[in-house]
């Protein structure tokens, strides 16, 4: 082939500038540390380059942001928690103190002010929260766990109970006694009073969760009927009567004539105490009550009492948090809570933060696990029947007081000493009463505790999973770190040692041209 | 015997020759560089020896200089224009594709798809965490604004790319009409030189440069054929007949008279894609220079136009292939008469499809201001459509057909015939890239605007939409309340997934998710002010921090059974689109070098054949300096000759 100038010329610009486009990709490799400058170089690599950028961010998400949210959440619970178990074992205490038979009447008012108190502590600790966000209220975090001031707000509630939640009460009929004083003592009934009148019985009733129910309206009890394949009332509407407390006679007196009776199935509300009381018919009926194991979601046990509520105390704890409720039934407002439990669907309201690749973890604790309503009715039951035996000694020193105003042998004497002898069995039954409430309360309030000392346990635990997760997460992200680095960032001494070989093969190129282009034969002639 | 003074004019001969030799010598050095310059020669031949009736026969008288002919092989340049035209088709691919790759790129530097997305994300989880926070919630708003922008930037950029690209084709239409009528004009001037008998080195050398020029943009196929005598068909009269052809068989130049091409911008109306640009152009042959009348249509679509052209015009118009086709099943018989119809005056065709990109609206890219339509090789123009899917999932299309427009009568003859809207052009360009762009806007904004629906804000209010579609001309947006054609439903196993079985019916004109584009994507303008209305919860009455519509939307990223873009979860958008990308332009790159390393090759051999050669100039400049000196010395010689024959001789 001829070869001219040209020919010469033309490779020599293509061979010079091959060497340059190879300088330049290993300047650019070496000035970025990157293997490519656009993906057309290596499509392979910039697409797996996207996938760890994809994965080293999410990672980063899940070490940086959300475990360390986690962690705070979780511990601020395991706080309030820990300080919840501290207040029942306190709480343990005055029980113990309480069941003692021994007791003067400033121990009692000692006791009765420290229950109260430590009452309201429980579930003002419930009220913690993280940010602003209340922490054992599930997903409506906006709202506390109790009412912070007293409101009137009307919810309807329904409550879904077991025969377990029944019980029995001993009852002691002190008739009048209380409110007997230095003017009416010798005038009907009171001058009929004999020790006889004082009994003690036994009732079986129903705890609701509150106290002060609404009176307007009766509570509905259904059980689940297996023909109708739905929960239907249990008992004719005449069949539940609302009685309050300070009636006469008393609700409690009234259940009692009902079981003389055999009246058949009858309920009594009380609504200030937040009592149903019930027949022992009834009451027979509803033990026999039972899950049958062959239904899922149906709960044959079930007993389901819907009743309203108006008038809330600053204490109370909000019903959304635990019932299938709404509030401001019947209006335009009305807001349903939980409707889903009635369905035998109870998904509990837990948060759980992402900390891993289709991984997450529960950060909350739900009130339902700790803060039971128990532990607040069963101290309203030690209060009150503390209260009834603080009252029943101050009606005695009352009467002795009187008493001395008569001589032996006088008819008010005698009236009063009747009295006085009716009083002092009161006296002695109630002490019973509560010394055996008391007892029991330290078993109730240990389960409590036992509860509590169980969340914080599950709450540590997963404390302790998220530092696993943790760990595994650094070693994750450094792994994906090395991967990324491993495809995209180049090898700098692989790279240095090839632009040094460019770098001579373009010197190289550079002298021949030079030394071929200067000459030909017209130098020479 | 021959004349005593015989010699002389030989040597004459030799002068005359060694002077044209010196003078090529010189010219050959002087065009050394000069692009395309063929090296030229002397053609001599000893002169016809003179019959001089002696015994030793007859004498040589000398040399004849015949001609200057420049040293050039006309077979190397068709292989180098052929091969040119492949350069040219790459190297504009090349351009373009990197232009496009830079707009996909995410890297360290450039925050593309996946950086942008994975921040929306980022933000997803910040509000999974905390959905009652007003700022967690407006921050993740904004990053899903990011996301709209980053959409319509790249719709703006593609049609940036399609609109530079119809610019150039331009101006390379109007390049072969310049180089059309230069060769007119040079063959001309060859024809009047070489008709007297001699040769135009430089006019030819010119042509073969001007058609080098000319292969880069477009295939072409340049032949010359002598002119004869027609009289006497074995006499070449010197003449020569050039004729330059395009692919489609029209020829451009045919000696000294040439054709044009003029470049006509298509109407609002006569849109190929739904997101095509405003003025794409058209191309026509003029067939009369002077009053400018089109000829027919130039098809720039075909698949051997080659050259720049075809690199300009796969990149502009490039569809992976897939344009409207279909059947025709019906022709309605006469035209809509009801005067307040809105399609008064048209006439309804129904065309059946089978493609399943045809089928899926949210791959729709019908243009929505009407457009041309093929039916049986025969143009018509549509105004509207409609698409129509029935139960088992097959797809018909009504089309309202303005008759008026091109004055043809639609008639039932029709019926069973090919339609066909716009080209297949198999090549992913920019048409490509939008319809991927709009397809990912549409599955994702109706799979996550569906769950937002479904769900609850944390006030307890139903859920709106988030991703929408910013009207063209006003401040309202479309909110597709219009027919669904794809349905977002909670299934059996709690998955919130799509279906299509069942029967709808979408007009273009509907609020329906055809009316999102990639260059309208944006966010509800009411949720920048109100980060409330984002539905975060499925149960109305749950708490504020409800965060289970979070998880869905999370899981709907992620999860391909619940929203798919090419078969792949919504998130992997970018690897998706980026292998075309990067593919694309890769093969562009090793096409272009490899056609140019080739074409380097084939001007080298070009080069070794024409090109000067100094040593060889250098060799011939002493070989004919020689030579002159030998011829002069010989008239020297015979001068002196002359004067001892004449002056001292016999006087």
């Amino acid at each position: 082939m001829r070869i001219t100038n040209k020919v010469i010329q033309n490779n020599s610009t293509s061979n010079i500038n091959i060497n340059k486009i190879l300088q330049d990709k290993l300047n650019n490799q070496m000035s970025t540390e990157k293997k490519i400058v656009r993906p057309s170089d290596d499509p392979v690599v910039a697409i797996r380059a996207l996938r760890l950028r994809t994965n080293v961010s999410q990672v980063t998400q899940f070490y940086e942001k959300n475990i360390p949210d986690a962690e705070s959440w979780l511990k601020i619970t395991e706080d309030a928690l820990t300080s919840v178990s501290s207040v029942l074992t306190d709480m343990i205490e005055q029980c113990t103190k309480g069941a003692s038979e021994k007791l003067t009447a400033t121990d009692r008012n000692t006791i009765l002010d420290a229950l109260t108190q430590l009452r309201d502590e429980v579930y003002a600790t419930g009220n913690a929260d993280y940010a602003g966000r209340s922490v054992f209220t599930g997903y409506r975090t906006e709202t506390t766990l109790k009412f912070t001031t007293g409101e009137t707000l009307k919810y309807s509630i329904t409550e879904q109970l077991h025969n377990d939640n029944l019980d029995s009460i001993t009852y002691v009929k002190k008739g009048v006694i209380d409110t007997i004083n230095e003017v009416n003592f010798n005038t009907a009934p009171y001058n009929a009073i004999v020790e006889q009148d004082v009994e003690e019985s036994t009732i079986c009733r129903m705890r609701l969760a509150y106290s002060s129910i609404d009176d307007t309206d009766k509570p509905v009890i259904k059980t689940y009927d297996s023909t109708a394949k739905s929960y239907v009332e249990f008992n004719a509407a005449a069949d539940t009567e609302i009685i309050s407390q300070n009636a006469d006679p008393n609700p409690y007196d009234v259940i009692k004539k009902y079981d003389d009776n055999n009246a058949g199935d009858k309920f009594i509300l009380v609504p200030e105490t937040g009592e149903l009381l019930m027949t022992k018919s009834a009451y027979e009926k509803l033990m026999k009550l039972k899950d049958e194991s062959s239904t899922a979601v149906i709960d044959e046990g079930e007993i389901q009492i819907e009743y309203k509520k108006s008038v809330w105390d600053k204490d109370d704890l909000r019903p959304e948090h635990y019932f299938a409720c709404s509030a401001n039934p019947g209006t335009a407002d009305e807001i349903k809570y939980n409707a889903d439990y009635l369905k035998g669907i109870h998904e509990k309201q837990s948060i759980e933060y992402d900390v891993g690749l289709n991984q997450s973890i529960r950060v909350n604790t739900t009130a339902d696990e700790v803060f039971k309503h128990s532990i607040g009715r069963d101290v309203d039951d030690m209060i009150a029947s503390m209260q009834a035996v603080i009252d029943m000694e101050a009606t005695l020193g009352k009467l002795e007081a009187m008493q001395k105003e008569y001589n032996s042998g006088d008819a008010e004497y005698d009236v009063i000493q009747k009295q006085l002898d009716a009083a002092n069995k009161a006296f002695t039954l109630l002490k019973e009463k509560n010394q055996k409430l008391f007892e029991s309360g330290i078993t109730k309030m240990q389960k409590h505790l036992d509860d509590a000392n169980y969340a914080t346990t599950n709450c540590g635990t997963r404390e302790n999973k998220l530092d696993l997760i943790k760990n595994r997460l650094m070693s994750q992200k450094t792994n994906f770190e090395t991967l990324q680095s491993d495809n995209e960032n180049i090898d700098l001494t692989d790279v240095a040692i090839q632009l040094s070989g460019a770098e001579l093969t373009y010197q190289a190129a550079l002298m021949s041209v030079g030394k071929i282009m200067q000459q030909s034969l017209m130098n020479y002639i | 015997m021959p004349s005593q003074f015989f010699g002389l004019n030989i040597a004459y001969t030799g002068l005359l020759n060694s002077n044209a030799a010196i003078n090529t010598t010189a010219n050959n050095i002087a065009n050394a560089e000069t692009e395309g310059y063929s090296r030229q020669q002397v053609n001599s031949q000893a002169s016809e020896a003179l019959r001089v009736w002696a015994t030793y026969g007859c004498a040589g008288a000398g040399v004849d200089t015949l001609s200057i002919e420049r040293i050039h092989d006309e077979f190397y340049d068709s292989k180098y224009w052929h091969n040119n035209t492949k350069a040219g088709e790459y190297a504009m691919k090349e351009y373009y594709m990197l232009q496009i790759e830079d707009y996909f790129k995410d890297d360290s530097t450039i925050e593309g798809f996946t950086t942008v997305f994975q921040k929306m994300m980022d933000g997803m989880a910040e509000m999974q965490k905390n959905p009652a926070s007003d700022s967690t919630r407006a921050q993740f708003i904004g990053l899903a604004g990011n996301i709209c922008e980053y959409f319509r930037s790249m719709a703006n950029s593609m049609e940036q790319v399609q609109k530079d690209a119809n610019s150039e084709l331009k101006l390379k239409i109007d390049e072969i009409n310049s180089i059309a009528s230069e060769l007119a004009t040079i063959n001309k001037q060859i024809n009047v030189i070489e008709l007297s008998g001699s040769k135009a080195n430089e006019l030819r050398d010119n042509r073969t440069l001007l058609i080098d020029r000319l292969s880069a943009i477009v295939e072409v196929d340049a032949r010359e054929y002598p002119i004869t005598d027609t009289n006497d068909p074995d006499r070449k009269t010197g003449g020569w007949q050039y004729i330059v052809k395009l692919s489609d068989g029209m020829t451009l130049v045919d000696t000294d008279s040439y054709n044009t091409l003029t470049c006509i911008a298509r109407t609002q109306d006569e849109k190929a894609n739904q997101s095509d640009i405003d003025g794409l152009y058209d191309v026509y042959w003029i067939t009369n220079l002077n009053t400018g009348a089109l000829g027919d249509k130039f098809n720039i679509y075909n698949p051997s136009i080659g050259g720049e052209i075809k690199g300009l015009v796969q990149t502009r118009d490039g569809n992976n292939g897939e344009n409207f086709h279909g059947t025709v099943t019906s022709v309605a018989g006469n035209r809509v008469s009801d005067p307040t119809d809105k399609h008064y005056g048209q006439k309804k065709i129904t065309v059946s499809v089978t493609a399943d990109f045809l089928k899926d609206m949210d791959k729709c890219k019908l243009s929505n201001t009407g457009g041309s339509i093929v039916l049986a090789n025969e143009e018509y123009y549509y105004t509207d459509w409609t698409y129509n899917r029935d139960d088992d999932g097959n797809v018909t299309y009504d089309i309202w057909i303005d008759e008026d427009k091109n004055g043809a009568v639609l008639t039932g003859l029709k019926i069973g015939k090919e339609a066909e809207m716009g080209k297949a052009v198999s090549y992913q360009g920019v048409p490509y890239y939008q319809q991927q762009l709009n397809e990912w806007v549409r599955i994702f904004s109706n799979a996550f605007n569906s769950i937002l629906k479904d769900g609850y804000t944390k006030d307890g209010q139903a859920g709106v939409a988030l991703f929408v579609g910013d009207h063209a001309v006003d401040e309202e947006q479309w909110l597709f309340d219009g027919p669904e054609y794809k349905k977002y439903a909670e299934g059996a196993d709690k998955l919130f997934g799509p279906t299509n079985d069942y029967a709808v019916s979408v007009n273009k004109d509907d609020d329906s998710y055809y009316m999102l584009t990639a260059k309208n994507f944006n966010i509800l303008s009411a949720m920048i002010s109100d980060s409330g209305l984002l539905a975060t919860k499925t149960d109305a009455a749950s708490g504020t921090d409800d965060y289970s519509n979070v998880l869905r939307l999370n899981d709907m990223v992620k999860n391909n059974k619940v929203a798919s873009y090419r078969g792949a979860a919504t998130q992997e958008f970018l690897t998706c689109i980026l292998s075309d990308v990067a593919l694309n332009s890769k093969n562009a790159r090793t096409f272009k070098q490899n056609y140019e390393n080739i074409g380097k090759s084939i001007n080298n051999q070009r080069i070794s054949i024409s090109g000067v050669d100094h040593d060889e100039e250098a060799m011939d400049l002493i070989k004919y300096q020689n030579a002159y000196t030998m011829a002069s010395k010989m008239i020297q010689t015979l001068s002196e000759i002359y004067n001892r024959l004449i002056l001292e001789t016999g006087v």
